[in-house]
């Protein structure tokens, strides 16, 4: 009986510190990423260049922001649900309003004080949000997945629980990059060392290359944009089969709908 | 739902617009070229008036059995014939001058063929309404195209005169038929009854002794020819006795009559010789009475033989007297002899004649009844007569079924064809018709995602999100400016739309003051 009572209290004990270190490491990692957050350069955006970009949801009062804020609260309900953090924003053809989804989605995230954000550019071929933002002369991104380049040299912070990893150059094998160990690590100590709650990876067409595919591993679910009136049904139907085969499909977004008012 | 459908199409059709407005242009421009490039035509018409008789049939009834309107339908197919028509081209000369709407191309010549095709597509004939079913009379309108006015009327004026007369003509050429057919029947049945009757009076005098209408007459004369046979006879009877009287009354030497009264012993002689007569009538000849009485008659005679002789100066007297009486009887008798031989002769004659009537009767008969009848085929026949007569002069008279002009053609004032107007409506119509349609076609072929249900459709869950069309600052400013300058041409098109209605209204309807006072009055 006595040994076994001390050595349940030995386990208590053990479970004890065990929590302690858990907690101190937790609290390590905290104030690991506070300080990681603090140290990311801030992101000078000009509304004029947003505004021409389509970015509406910078601005507090508008409309026009309300798909995408309804759209922010039912992403981080599903993701609450099913423990997930990533979401990739892909789309059957180019130019189906991607980086346009993604932006507004990171900008109306941000307005969510208690969440924090990254919002990052895999698009490596066409990379567009630096462009969109305004922003010239950042690295190339390759170089952060290679992990030649640290989060800070890569990512800029809006406010306080937004990061944009933007890139600066395109990468040539970028299916390739993408699937290489490397960069699933480099994405794993991302996502331990900068603790956020969303990531949102703007990634490039499903039908043109095979980006999508061989970056869908590293992510936990999927948004696929079909653009009105450019979209056909049936390649909406093909990539949503796949990615509901292969991921889990958070849902369809259909973008710049003029048939369309309200709820 | 449906609301925001309508509002789907309503929007697709005004993305599609441009689609849509060039289409329907074009086809305006194209209906409006065609209505102008095509040739005008020009109907002139006549109206031909078809009457029924003029005069009750109950009264007199025209001998033309054909009703009016088969009559007008009769004549419609011998206009259209080929002669006729052709004829008519030649003489309105109708393709040698090009006209307008008969240019032929290069001057070639047109095939008689052709023309003959062309002239019955442009005549029309048309009963515009029967105005009673009993009577038959009814209303026809006869109308031709042409590419003129003066023309058109001309022609149908031409084809108009073309049809009373032939009408006229048929009519009385018809009735002219009925009455001469009657006429020559009537010769035909006259001839025959003059034969018939021919025969009749050569039967009759053939056997005259024989007629049925003698019988009587000659069986009286039998009856009397036989009546006077018997006196004949009966007078001849006296004269023999007579004679007879006279020659026993010489024989005896008392002439009884003539030579004065008879002796007792003459009387007892005539006494015995009565007795003897009587008792031979009983008696057989050599029974005792009867010998007994010979031999007195005997012993008597040889008594007034020897009285006789004594009296020979006296008996030869006597005897002159008698001969002259025996002659002038004998005389008689002979011509009474002749007589009756002639009585008998006739009489036999007679019934020979009596005997033969029926039969020549019956012959008389059948003969009879064959000129009775052909008599009244001749009766029929000349009452028949009567009425073709008047049934032509009815005809000549028009006053049977009758057509006559109502209304003749007058050069029209504006062509019947084109129909501008509906031609350019039309077009429109059918460029707005055709737009649509390849708009629907278009719609039908993109199979792209237009709205979020059909995406929910397809995916059997809603999608996540809608996002509308967010503009750029720069597009929402175009957008706005287009809006000002759209609402700008409305109003400009509203404000000078309402004075140029009132205008056209006012210039081409009725003037404005006129409907407003018509309004306040109302």
């Amino acid at each position: 009986m006595e040994s076994i009572s001390t050595s349940l209290q030995g386990i208590v004990q053990v479970r004890a510190i065990d929590r302690a270190s858990e907690q101190t490491i937790h609290a390590c990692t905290r104030i690991e990423s506070e300080v990681l957050w603090d140290s990311l350069p801030a992101l000078r955006i000009d509304p004029a260049i947003l505004a021409q970009n389509r970015v509406v949801t910078i601005n507090r009062s508008t409309a026009a922001r309300t798909p995408f804020d309804m759209m922010r609260t039912k992403i981080l309900q599903t993701l609450r649900q099913n423990n997930w953090t990533s979401v990739a924003i892909t789309s059957p053809a180019p130019s189906c309003g991607k980086t346009f989804l993604a932006l507004n989605l990171a900008f109306s995230l941000a307005d969510q004080k208690d969440c924090r954000t990254l919002l990052v550019d895999v698009d490596l071929r066409r990379p567009q949000i630096g462009e969109r933002l305004g922003v010239t002369g950042s690295p190339p991104f390759e170089n952060f997945l290679n992990g030649k380049s640290d989060i800070n040299e890569i990512f800029l912070r809006h406010d306080s629980n937004l990061a944009v990893g933007v890139n600066g150059q395109p990468v040539q094998f970028s299916a390739e990059t993408l699937q290489s160990p490397e960069t699933t690590r480099v994405l794993r100590e991302l996502r331990q060392r900068m603790n956020p709650d969303v990531i949102l990876y703007d990634m490039s067409s499903m039908l043109a290359t095979d980006d999508v595919i061989a970056f869908l591993p590293n992510v936990d679910c999927v948004i696929l944009v079909a653009a009105a009136e450019r979209t056909t049904l049936a390649e909406v139907d093909s990539c949503e089969q796949y990615l509901s085969e292969k991921s889990n499909v958070l849902g369809v977004v259909l973008n710049n709908c003029r048939h369309h008012r309200g709820y | 739902m449906r609301d925001v459908d309508l509002r789907f199409y309503i929007s697709i059709l005004w993305r599609r617009l441009p689609y849509v407005l060039t289409i329907t242009i074009l086809a305006l421009a194209i209906s409006v070229l065609v209505a102008r490039a095509l040739p005008p035509v020009y109907r002139a018409s006549a109206k031909i008036l078809v009457e029924a008789p003029q005069i009750p049939a109950d009264l007199a009834r025209s001998t033309v059995p054909t009703t009016a309107v088969d009559q007008f339908q009769i004549i419609q197919q011998q206009i259209t014939t080929r002669e006729y028509l052709l004829a008519l081209a030649d003489k309105l000369d109708f393709y040698g001058n090009n006209l307008s709407g008969e240019k032929l191309s290069g001057g070639e010549e047109l095939s008689s063929e052709d023309i003959v095709e062309d002239m019955r597509s442009r005549i029309t004939f048309e009963q515009l309404d029967s105005l009673s079913a009993k009577t038959g009379t009814s209303i026809f309108d006869v109308s031709f195209e042409a590419g003129e006015p003066v023309l058109a009327a001309k022609t149908v004026n031409e084809l108009v005169a073309m049809i009373l007369r032939s009408n006229q003509r048929q009519r009385t050429d018809r009735a002219g038929d009925t009455l001469r057919f009657f006429d020559r029947e009537v010769a035909r049945l006259g001839s025959e009854l003059n034969r018939l009757e021919a025969d009749i009076l050569k039967f009759k005098s053939k056997n005259k002794d024989t007629l049925p209408e003698s019988l009587d007459f000659r069986r009286r004369q039998q009856i009397s020819q036989q009546e006077r046979l018997t006196l004949l006879e009966r007078e001849e009877a006296a004269l023999r006795s007579r004679r007879s009287s006279l020659t026993d009354a010489y024989a005896t030497g008392t002439p009884s009559a003539v030579s004065g009264p008879v002796t007792p012993e003459q009387q007892m002689l005539q006494d015995l010789n009565r007795a003897l007569a009587e008792q031979l009538a009983i008696f057989s000849e050599n029974s005792p009475n009867i010998i007994a009485l010979r031999a007195r008659i005997v012993s008597l005679q040889r008594g007034l033989m020897s009285n006789q002789a004594t009296d020979t100066s006296a008996s030869k007297k006597a005897l002159s007297g008698l001969e002259l009486q025996l002659s002038d009887t004998d005389q008689r008798l002979e011509i009474i002899g002749r007589e009756k031989t002639a009585i008998t002769q006739s009489i036999a004659d007679l019934t020979q004649s009596i005997v033969a009537t029926p039969a020549s009767e019956t012959a008389l008969n059948s003969l009879e009844r064959n000129r009775l009848n052909v008599q009244t085929q001749y009766n029929a026949a000349i009452a028949r007569r009567a009425e073709a007569l008047i049934g032509e002069q009815i005809e000549l008279r028009s006053d049977g079924g009758r057509f006559s002009l109502l209304e003749p053609a007058s050069p029209p004032q504006s062509p019947i064809s084109p129909k501008r107007r509906r031609i350019v409506a039309i077009g429109a119509a059918a460029g707005i018709g055709l737009s649509l349609a390849l708009v629907a076609l278009l719609e039908i072929l993109n199979r792209t995602v237009r709205r979020p249900s059909e995406l929910a459709q397809l995916l059997q869950y809603q999608p996540l999100a809608t996002i509308p069309h967010i503009p750029t600052p720069a597009e929402a400013r175009a957008a706005s400016r287009k809006r000002g300058v759209a609402r700008g041409i409305a109003a400009a098109l509203v404000a000078a739309g309402i004075p140029g209605t009132l205008a056209t209204i006012h210039y081409y309807y009725s003037p404005i003051d006129l409907i407003f006072q018509k309004f306040i009055s109302n």
